[in-house]
């Protein structure tokens, strides 16, 4: 009976020794991945209505998934006699510099993707399609919500991060303010003498609300991980921007590998 | 089963129940119940029959459960059913029960599966158990089973044993002995475990295991008037829920409340020193992480499969009951000692209970002096107590309440002309907290040995209440018989140990137990 008993312990002990039930977590739903396409322009780049004509076009095909910020820089951007608005500013130049001056137009950095063995971002529009696909084709690895709260011309952006993967680098939170409907001259290929004096320029960046490089918000986060921050500005602080109920605010957060994830909200919701 | 054992069968039983009419009294809480708005009435009751040989012994116990509010006092429960049935073979060598049964493995920190069933516990496990009696004075137990409640079994698998070895050095008894207790969830515990782990943070993760064990070590020593009693136990791969930590939510926030499977321990000790002119006792205590539940989702003292008792002591039908400091089986270390001082027909007796959470937040201390005067025809009691409780940890309650009452209580006990005997007592309960001060008066009156008489009230100033109770009660032959009216005050029932709370009760009660 003994010995039996001594059987007995020795298969419990045997059954116990790898008994883990293994489950795995619910993972949130992560949003719809998002590209973020940052379309360098001037309302002397000729071209450059064309590319804006192909983000609109692979917006529709890719669900509306493209956040586009256009900002005006290099070359192409000395305003016409006959302009109202001066697209370009220091911050737009800047951006171009770390972007990287494109040899020609149409050209813009999709997701800050950088283009393998280049110095630089800037894409030109035959590989547009190629890399956005890529881009949708991986599950986002945050969640990014954005909610703007605007109360007379002070505006409250805030901004949730909920993190789906762990990451073991830098993560930046840039922000831009960008302004639709703005009706300007704009050189164009399609046009009868390649000048459209009534252009409407979309999705133009008319500040970066954040430093050039980003707002540093941590050196690696942990899957699941929930950061929370936000940013007041007034308008009153750009008066360059025509009319606020026509702006928007864009936020995104990235890393030197390129951006996470982007949003976009009114800034102006009422 | 040979001819001398078929003649020497015998049949015995108990039959003991409880009727209870309500009568409904919104203003002490009585009312807004199953049991005072639409039914009236409830009762329970149970039939223990024995029919046994020299080695053979079967038992049963048929439950009768109509409206009654014993399970759950906000509700009434109906259920008819057998209960118990346990079928036991005997030798002088071992002994097998199969069926319902109940066991104990040490002091009960790892297993105990017993009955209260003025509290409707009834926790035993359907399956099998044997006894072996070895030579030398050891024993080896070992069952298996499925833990029960309410006619049905756990989805648990629960196994185990113990070896106990009762052994001298000089005068010195000793006995020593290991146990160990195995639990097997089933794949449905699991899967609704499951169905609530997977919606946990990844920082919260718990490692889910199909078997959890608890294992124990207990000696006892008696040395003459000395007497020292310990056990320590581990657990480990077995989920609980501890309502006291946080979980994370992907929102960023916590909230309290999360299933663990992180291992516990728990350590009991007991040491007393008889002499002639002193009796000296001090009991220590230290848990950490030890539910030991058949259901981890249940916050039902009743799936228990252990038993730690309160560090204090538990008075049931004095005022010093109304805080009890129940186990706090996530985490407590207390220290429990008495000092007994006979002086001819006296008695001292000191008390002293001392309860802190493991981060050394204290959470109850009492310290009672008694005094007891025992005559031929008469006994005197009085004593007074003085106690911290804290509400909070004890009963939920939020913010940091701390109740501190001061409990004096005289008793007055004389027997006359051979069957007659009369008890008054008097309690009061000071403290400025929770309810206020109750003060408690009763009187009970016996004779020709077969009828009681009590009466009694208890008063609570803040809200000008009174509770008053009456009843007569029969005793003739094996049979006991009692009618009484009740206002009983919200509180606390103890029972060996265990207390459970009890919303106001307003009504009569008839009760009765009959042996057979």
């Amino acid at each position: 009976m003994i010995r039996l008993i001594w059987i007995l312990i020795l298969w419990l002990v045997w059954i116990s020794c790898d008994d883990e039930i293994p489950y795995e977590l619910v993972q949130p739903q992560a949003g719809q991945q998002k590209v973020l396409v940052e379309e360098i322009s001037g309302v002397r780049c000729p071209n450059c209505p064309d590319g804006s004509r192909l983000l609109e076009a692979l917006n529709a095909d890719f669900d509306s998934s493209l956040i586009v910020v256009t900002y005006h820089a290099g070359s192409f951007s000395i305003p016409y006699p006959e302009s109202k608005y001066d697209f370009k500013t220091d911050q737009s130049v800047a951006l171009m510099e770390m972007l990287g001056r494109p040899l020609g137009y149409p050209a813009a950095a999709i997701q800050r993707k950088p283009v393998p063995g280049e110095n630089t971002f800037q894409r030109y529009s035959n590989t547009w399609t190629k890399v956005i696909s890529e881009v949708l084709s991986s599950d986002p690895k945050v969640d990014l919500e954005l909610e703007v709260v605007t109360a007379e011309n002070e505006v409250v952006v805030r901004v949730s991060a909920l993190f789906l993967e762990s990451l073991t680098q830098p993560v930046f939170l840039t922000m831009y303010l960008t302004e639709n409907g703005l009706i300007d001259p704009q050189a164009d290929t399609r046009a009868g003498d390649e000048f459209v004096p009534d252009f409407v320029h979309n999705h133009v960046l008319r500040a970066i609300l954040t430093p050039l490089t980003g707002q540093l918000w941590g050196n690696g986060f942990e899957a699941l991980d929930l950061k929370r921050d936000s940013l007041l500005f007034s308008f009153d602080n750009f008066p360059g921007v025509a009319d606020p109920s026509k702006s928007d605010v864009v936020a995104f957060l990235h890393t030197k590998e390129g951006v996470l994830q982007v949003e976009k909200a009114k800034a102006f919701p009422r | 089963m040979t001819q001398e054992e078929k003649s020497n069968w015998r049949l015995d039983g108990l039959w003991t129940g409880e009727l209870n009419a309500a009568i409904k009294d919104e203003r002490i809480g009585a009312a807004r119940t199953p049991f005072y708005e639409n039914h009236k009435w409830g009762a329970h009751s149970w039939l223990n029959l024995n029919l046994y040989s020299n080695r053979w012994r079967f038992e049963a116990r048929v439950e009768g459960y109509q409206n009654s509010i014993l399970r759950n006092p906000e509700d009434v429960y109906t259920r008819y059913g057998l209960g118990y049935f346990n079928a036991s073979y005997s030798t002088p060598k071992w002994t097998i029960e199969a069926g319902h049964f109940y066991e104990q493995i040490g002091q009960g920190l790892i297993m105990r599966s017993y009955r209260d069933l003025n509290l409707q516990i009834d926790n035993s496990i359907f399956g099998a158990k044997l006894k072996w009696h070895l030579p030398a004075n050891q024993h080896i137990m070992v069952y298996g089973g499925w833990p029960t409640e309410d006619f049905s079994l756990h989805d648990m698998f629960n196994a185990g044993g113990e070896y106990r070895n009762t052994w001298k050095i000089s005068d010195v008894v000793l006995n020593s002995g290991a146990g160990v207790s195995w639990k097997r969830y089933h794949s449905a515990l699991t899967d609704a475990l499951i169905d609530e782990l997977r919606y946990y943070h990844p920082r919260d993760r718990v490692d889910l295991h199909r078997n959890g064990w608890l294992g124990t070590l207990f000696q006892e020593v008696y040395a003459g008037p000395f007497t020292w009693v310990s056990e320590f136990a581990v657990k480990f791969h077995d989920p609980y829920y501890n309502a006291q930590a946080s979980r994370h939510l992907v929102t960023g926030e916590e909230i309290p409340g999360r299933f663990e499977t992180k291992p516990g321990q728990a350590f009991y000790t007991q040491m007393s020193l008889d002499l002639e002119g002193i009796s000296l006792g001090v009991e220590g205590k230290y848990i950490r992480r030890f539910i030991n539940k058949s259901d981890p989702f249940s916050f039902d003292y009743r799936n228990e499969l252990n038993f730690i008792p309160p560090s204090a002591d538990v008075r049931t039908y004095r005022l010093q009951a109304r805080y009890i400091p129940a186990t706090q089986f996530l985490g407590e270390k207390s220290v429990n000692s008495f000092i007994f001082i006979p002086l001819g027909d006296h008695l001292l007796e000191w008390k002293n209970a001392l309860i802190f959470g493991l981060d050394g937040e204290k959470f109850y201390d009492d310290f009672d002096l008694q005094w007891t005067w025992q005559r031929e025809n008469d006994r005197w009691v009085a004593g007074a107590m003085y106690q911290t409780y804290n509400q909070s940890v004890y009963e939920g309650k939020s913010g940091n309440r701390i109740i501190r009452s001061t409990i004096p209580y005289v008793e007055y006990y004389l027997t006359w002309a051979e069957d007659k005997s009369l008890k008054t007592e008097g309690q009061a309960l000071f403290t400025k907290q929770d309810k206020g001060s109750l003060y408690f008066l009763s009187m009970e009156y016996a004779w020709g040995g077969s009828w009681t008489v009590f009466g009694s009230g208890m008063y609570q100033p803040r809200s000008e209440l009174w509770y008053p109770s009456t009843g007569l009660f029969f005793t003739k032959g094996s049979g006991r018989y009692g009618l009484s009216f009740v206002k009983q005050l919200d509180g606390y029932v103890c029972s060996g140990g265990i207390c459970r709370y009890e919303p106001a009760y307003s009504g009569f009660k008839f009760e009765f137990q009959q042996r057979l």
